[in-house]
């Protein structure tokens, strides 16, 4: 079973946090182990918005500290991330 | 120099302009965005967009807050300074970020003129502005409309790029300092770029227009010449603006062509009517076949000598617009809007593509000195581009539904309206599709809907109790997205497997027409004719992985 959306999620938390192969964005997190810094959150945030075309506001911005609560916050902003092929 | 509302090209996506960034080649651009707020995420944005004309930009950004600070400096050499102002670049007080404060209208208007005299003897007209929503610092609402309204007309007349203020985000600049929202990086990427080696193309030179929908409100074909809208009124004033601006194209030295799936014996009386703003002699062609619009547009430019890109094209389906897109990317392609609200944006767009200072004599009789009669131009078998993905992309939904019981108000009352996309043109009596279901006949509707929304219930099909298919249409608003394959998948895949579609040709059927003939066995001759529907299964099953089939 593939979801496109989380797909490009891990993309583009792949792209942003300059992920190489060995490493899974889904365990990301705030911090340098992962440059995860003021910038990158804000790229990060850009990013989302560009991708998934919504607008995230200022609360919700502030509460992604993850891929999960990325994918919160996306799917709060009006993206349904229920597998496509379930 | 073009000033003046530019509405935002769109742009690529967040991976897709790290993409094209990464994949940028040719001569080495360096570019400096100057830029009070946090400018770095739209580096990838703005590297996409030189990639996109073929150049490697290097692109280097200002620490938030110093734009004033650094424009003190002298400019580096070889480099090329674009803006990207906001309001509080011209008038400090309007910044967000420092709360309300307040200002005197005259003395704020005095100082951005000043402030934007010495940013033009920098940059020249390299500025790009977003005109954000100002705070309420002019003491009235009115005060702060005149206020913005005065810095648009300030950085208008020096040559700069007003974006809408809808690129703008408060929370994204009052959090990180990044005030343009996501969504509009990738265009806004590509307007900076425009500003800094100048636009992609000189004006457009052809507008090639649909009709259904576009000039007019209706499907011509459905609906009869009286049954369009094209008015100054109701449904119709949207299209008749459009018609307006298009005539005023024409006066200018635009050449006007028109494209639509429909015989030429549909369109002419209305086009020949004289109740439209546009008449026939307006066009310098009228493309009017079934073949793909991409094939139709090929051969308008041939035939006119000109490039495709000085052609323009607009459409309201998004299929038609991305088969034309991927077949023809020299054609700039423009959706018209679906709401009233969108039309100033949209003919901002049309605007910004035939940007003509100056029109001569010789621009108003254009038309007359390339008119041709080009009909038939197209050659037999002319194809479109692959449009398979972006059809997946649209995330469409078919559903399925027995009609045989219940309401069937809608199903019949499609099969009675149709004329393109019907199997025989033949009209059912509510009692009559009655009398065939109660000898063991099926009714069976189906509704679309995908991404952009439903498009309602689109196709009806009765079948007569010994399998044969009695009456089969399909609404024209879907065409090109191989509903009908979907369809008849979804039917097999019920266990209803019809025998034989009692075809007959019409005037207006020609859609039909095609999609039989694609099936093998050439041309449709009136009668029965067999459907074999394991051979139908294997051959077009890939076709059913378009839809998520429902019902």
């Amino acid at each position: 079973m593939t979801n496109r959306k989380l797909d490009t999620m891990v993309a583009v938390f792949r792209e942003v946090l300059n992920l190489g192969p060995d490493r899974d964005p889904r365990d990301a997190v705030p911090g340098d182990d992962w440059s995860w810094d003021s910038l990158a959150h804000v790229t990060l945030v850009s990013a989302l918005e560009s991708e998934f075309e919504v607008s995230i506001d200022l609360d919700t911005s502030l509460s992604i500290t993850s891929f999960a609560s990325a994918v919160e916050a996306v799917a709060a902003a009006g993206v349904s991330f229920v597998s496509e092929d379930g | 120099m073009t000033t003046g509302d530019w509405p935002l090209p769109k742009g690529p996506s967040f991976l897709e302009a790290k993409r094209l960034a990464e994949s940028a080649s040719g001569p080495p651009l360096a570019l400096l965005i100057g830029m009070s707020g946090t400018a770095e995420p739209l580096v990838p944005y703005i590297r996409a967009a030189a990639a996109e004309r073929g150049r490697d930009a290097r692109v280097s950004t200002l620490p938030f807050g110093t734009l004033a600070q650094s424009l003190r400096e002298p400019p580096a050499p070889s480099v090329i300074e674009v803006l990207l102002l906001f309001p509080w670049d011209l008038v400090p007080e309007a910044d967000w970020r420092t709360g309300v404060a307040s200002v005197d209208p005259r003395g704020a208007v005095t100082e951005a003129e000043r402030e934007v005299a010495r940013l033009v003897d920098r940059v020249g007209g390299r500025m790009v502005y977003v005109a954000a929503p100002l705070p309420p610092i002019a003491g009235t609402p009115e005060a702060t409309l005149a206020l913005a309204a005065a810095l648009c007309g300030l950085v208008a007349s020096a040559g700069a790029t007003i974006l809408s203020g809808t690129c703008f985000s408060l929370a994204g600049y009052l959090n990180s300092g990044l005030p343009v929202v996501g969504s509009a990086m990738g265009g806004v990427g590509r307007v900076v770029v425009e500003r800094a080696i100048g636009r992609v193309s000189e004006s457009a030179k052809v507008l090639v227009t649909d009709f259904d929908n576009t000039l007019w409100a209706g499907v011509l074909a459905e609906d009869g010449d009286r049954g369009v809208w094209h008015q100054a009124a109701g449904r119709g004033y949207r299209h008749f603006v459009y018609q307006t601006y298009l005539a005023r194209l024409k006066e200018r030295g635009t050449l006007i062509a028109g494209v639509t799936r429909n015989s030429l014996s549909v369109v002419q009386p209305i086009l020949e009517s004289g109740e439209m703003v546009l008449r026939a002699d307006d066009f310098v062609a009228v493309l009017a076949s079934y073949h793909a619009k991409s094939a139709q547009i090929a051969s308008l430019a041939t035939s006119l000598n000109l490039g495709l890109d000085s052609f323009v094209f607009v459409d309201d389906n998004e299929v038609e617009i991305e088969e034309v897109s991927r077949a023809l990317p020299a054609v700039r392609c423009v959706k018209f809007p679906s709401r009233e609200d969108d039309l100033p944006g949209f003919l901002g767009q049309l605007a910004a593509h035939f940007a003509r200072e100056v029109s001569t004599a010789e621009d108003a009789d254009r038309t007359a000195l390339y008119r041709r009669r080009l009909v038939g131009i197209v050659p037999e078998g002319a194809s479109g581009a692959d449009i398979r993905d972006f059809l997946e992309s649209l995330g469409m939904r078919l559903e399925l539904t027995d009609r045989s019981q219940g309401d069937r108000t809608r199903v019949v009352q499609l099969i009675n309206k149709t004329n393109q996309f019907n199997l025989n043109g033949r009209r059912w009596s509510d009692e009559e599709v009655g009398e065939v279901l109660a000898r063991g006949g099926r009714l069976f509707g189906a509704s679309l809907s995908d991404r952009s929304g439903s498009h309602g219930e689109i196709i009806a099909c009765l079948l007569g109790p010994s399998g044969i298919v009695e009456a089969w249409v399909m609404s024209c608003r879907v065409f090109q997205r191989r509903v009908e394959y979907g369809f008849l998948l979804g039917l097999l895949d019920r266990g209803v497997r019809p025998v034989a579609l009692r075809f007959a040709a019409t005037e207006r059927n020609e859609p039909a027409v095609q999609f039989l003939g694609g099936l093998g066995s050439g041309p449709p001759s009136n009668g029965l004719l067999p459907f074999d529907s394991s051979a139908f299964s294997a051959r077009y099953r890939a076709d059913a992985d378009l839809f998520e089939a429902r019902g």
